[in-house]
């Protein structure tokens, strides 16, 4: 498994975020003291955040931060999986393909077993009746239920 | 006697049916939530504020406040019975709560914490009253400069009692303030960081930042725990009155910890947190038998349970007399107002008077609905903790997804979201600092704002912080915040290395 110096780690994401950040701020302006312009804040923020990259990287080689796995959990790949199939599907396939493919990649995301099964239909019909209630009809957000057909 | 006016209009607010209904809603969910571990108050304000934007500004932020402090309640309920606490602030109630459930006297630490909850709450709520319009009238004098320093001492403060380092702190801070720039530059109409995608125009929507990095994160976590195994006690809740004498043991506790939290609770930062625990220091210290403490000792739990309940609600204050958010719950609070076109400051008294003074009065309304939620009904919570998180974690899921669709109507927000659960992931990875990046998000604008209107003012010199006694001294508050955190962290290096080590391996 790769592990990596979490110090390390930290001053790799500081100095990554600074660096694309400077990169696409370049052009902005930066202005005077006396009229800052809307380069300004950004630029000075960069150049912060990198600078306490750079200091991070640099201690992590004398301290001991302890390690990280450079690794996504399952848990948390499921979830985003849920909730990115539940943003493409919600528009243009309705809500209730939407709610049943989040649920059972949450399904999967939990750490019970077994997994599926009866319970999970109880869950999906509980979450649909649910959103008709809650969100449709008393909130009244705008969510189609079924697919459209145009 | 206008204070007295003033409370009688609050009252008739908050007597208004809607917000009588969404007061106990808030509380209830407040509860609920307090019970269940791994559901705080971030996440589930986070879920909901986009649900509250269909709502006038006073039952949302009526409803918001009740989840907040209902749900320094609820945690008590789990300490107790299950030495697990439901809320950080909570820690220190477990301590000697559980013990006393363990001896049988399960019935009286629920009863003193719910009273002591009520006492602190009460008593802090008329210190909101008194103390945050005289707050304002100081602040109605604050221009540019003024703001700029005391929104920089808001964000900074969040460094002095974080977890990891300092530079993570600030970088998280950092990284808030980088994403409050993100679209068009409201000055000068420039586009920032948005090449060209026309829903970044507008910026990051708060509510996928806060889902992402707050409640989604915590729902990972929870996900890489091995569920708890304790089992709540349950058997023997009975003796929900105090006798006399343990009235005069718990009463003066919960007056002390009243006093402390109310005055933690105002400041910015982590008061909120370190109020219960610093509570219960003193009361060790105090007490003449302190070897009691850990044991089950009636103050260990009366004086804790007073403390969160009143720097929960005097950490309105400065949200409410300045516009400073003084944790991450005020600044999704904030964040909630903003939407209704309400930047709340020293003029939110006079010009929203029905807004501060219905919201206090609905915080008493609120707390007398607690007491009568969590002490008849307690068995009802209790229950609820065994909801199998199977059923739990997709109904959680499915708010967000919706919540965060709702904003927009539009699915580009669930991405952002999603997105930001990995940006959150990541920044836990390394021990970033988050509630110092939601805070300096949403203080990022006005402090660009009042940054370059204060060197405008000064003529494009940094002098004009100098020459201001008020801007100069909330400077140099900032400045402690940065300063002393990073000398404290200079000193025990070989001890936070290896803390840092054991929590790798329990991770």
């Amino acid at each position: 498994m790769l592990m990596v110096n979490r110090d390390r780690l930290a001053g790799l994401i500081y100095l990554g975020v600074a660096a694309a950040g400077l990169w696409s701020a370049w052009d902005l302006p930066r202005g005077t003291l006396n009229a800052i312009g809307s380069g300004f804040v950004p630029k000075v923020v960069l150049v912060l955040l990198g600078c306490i990259g750079a200091i991070k990287l640099l201690t992590s080689c004398f301290g001991d931060a302890g390690k990280v796995q450079l690794r996504l959990p399952r848990g948390l790949v499921l979830l985003v999986l849920a909730i990115v199939s539940f943003g493409l599907l919600v528009e243009r396939a309705g809500l209730v393909l939407a709610i049943i493919v989040m649920a059972v990649f949450v399904d999967l995301a939990g750490n019970h077993s077994p997994k599926g099964g009866r319970p999970l239909i109880f869950i999906i019909v509980g979450l649909l009746a649910f959103s008709v209630v809650v969100f449709s009809h008393l909130l009244g957000i705008p969510l189609e239920l079924l697919p459209k057909w145009n | 006697m206008e204070l007295t006016s003033s409370l009688l209009q609050g009252f008739s607010t908050a007597f208004a049916w809607i917000n009588l209904a969404f007061c106990l809603a808030g509380v209830v969910l407040g509860t609920v939530i307090g019970v269940l571990p791994g559901v705080g108050p971030l996440v589930t304000i986070s879920m909901l504020l986009p649900f509250t934007y269909t709502l006038g500004p006073i039952p949302a932020l009526i409803m918001l406040a009740g989840i907040y402090y209902g749900a320094q309640y609820g945690g008590a309920i789990t300490a107790i019975l299950m030495n697990m606490p439901g809320e950080a602030t909570s820690i220190v109630t477990t301590l000697d709560g559980y013990q006393m459930a363990k001896q049988g006297h399960a019935g009286t630490a629920l009863a003193v914490s719910a009273i002591s909850s009520f006492v602190g709450g009460s008593v802090a709520i008329g210190v909101i009253a008194f103390g945050g319009p005289h707050l304002a009238r100081i602040a109605i004098s604050f221009g540019p400069p003024e703001y700029f320093a005391l929104m920089l001492l808001g964000v900074f403060s969040c460094l002095l009692l974080g977890a990891g380092s300092v530079l993570n702190g600030i970088a998280g801070i950092l990284i808030g303030l980088l994403l409050s720039t993100v679209g068009v530059d409201p000055t000068s109409g420039t586009s920032r960081f948005a090449h060209g995608i026309p829903d970044l125009m507008d910026g990051i929507g708060f509510v996928s930042i806060a889902i992402g990095i707050f409640g989604l994160l915590e729902v990972v976590r929870t996900l890489m725990e091995p569920p708890p195994a304790a089992a709540p006690i349950v058997s023997n809740i009975k003796g929900l009155m105090l006798t006399s004498a343990q009235w005069r043991q718990a009463l003066p506790a919960m007056l002390r910890g009243t006093a402390l939290g109310s005055l933690l609770g105002v400041l910015p930062g982590a008061g909120l947190i370190l109020a219960p625990f610093a509570s219960y220091a003193i009361e060790k210290r105090l007490s003449k038998n302190p070897e009691t403490f850990g044991q089950g000792a009636i103050q260990g739990v009366a004086a804790p349970e007073a403390s969160n309940n009143a720097a929960a609600q005097t950490s309105f204050i400065p949200l409410l007399s300045l516009g400073i958010p003084a944790n991450a719950v005020m600044a999704l609070m904030l964040s909630a107002l903003m939407v209704q076109g309400i930047l709340p400051g020293p003029t939110t008294f006079t010009t929203h008077p029905d807004m501060f003074w219905g919201l206090i009065a609905s915080m008493w309304v609120g707390n007398v609905m607690l007491i009568i939620l969590n002490l008849p009904m307690v068995g009802m919570w209790v229950r609820l903790t065994m909801t199998p998180y199977r059923y739990l974690l997709p109904v959680v899921i499915l708010c967000c997804c919706v919540g965060a669709f709702s904003v927009n109507n539009s699915s580009f927000d669930v991405f952002t979201m999603a997105v930001f659960t990995v940006v959150g992931y990541a920044l836990w990875q390394v021990r970033c600092e988050v509630s110092g990046l939601v805070l300096a998000y949403v203080l990022g604008g006005p402090l660009e704002q009042n940054l370059r209107s204060s060197l405008s003012m000064g003529e494009g010199s940094a002098a004009v912080f100098m020459q201001r006694p008020i801007a100069l001294t909330l400077l140099v508050a900032a400045s402690l915040m940065v300063v002393i955190p990073l000398l404290r962290g200079m000193r025990p290096r070989r001890d936070r290395a290896a803390g840092s080590v054991s929590t790798t391996k329990s991770a």
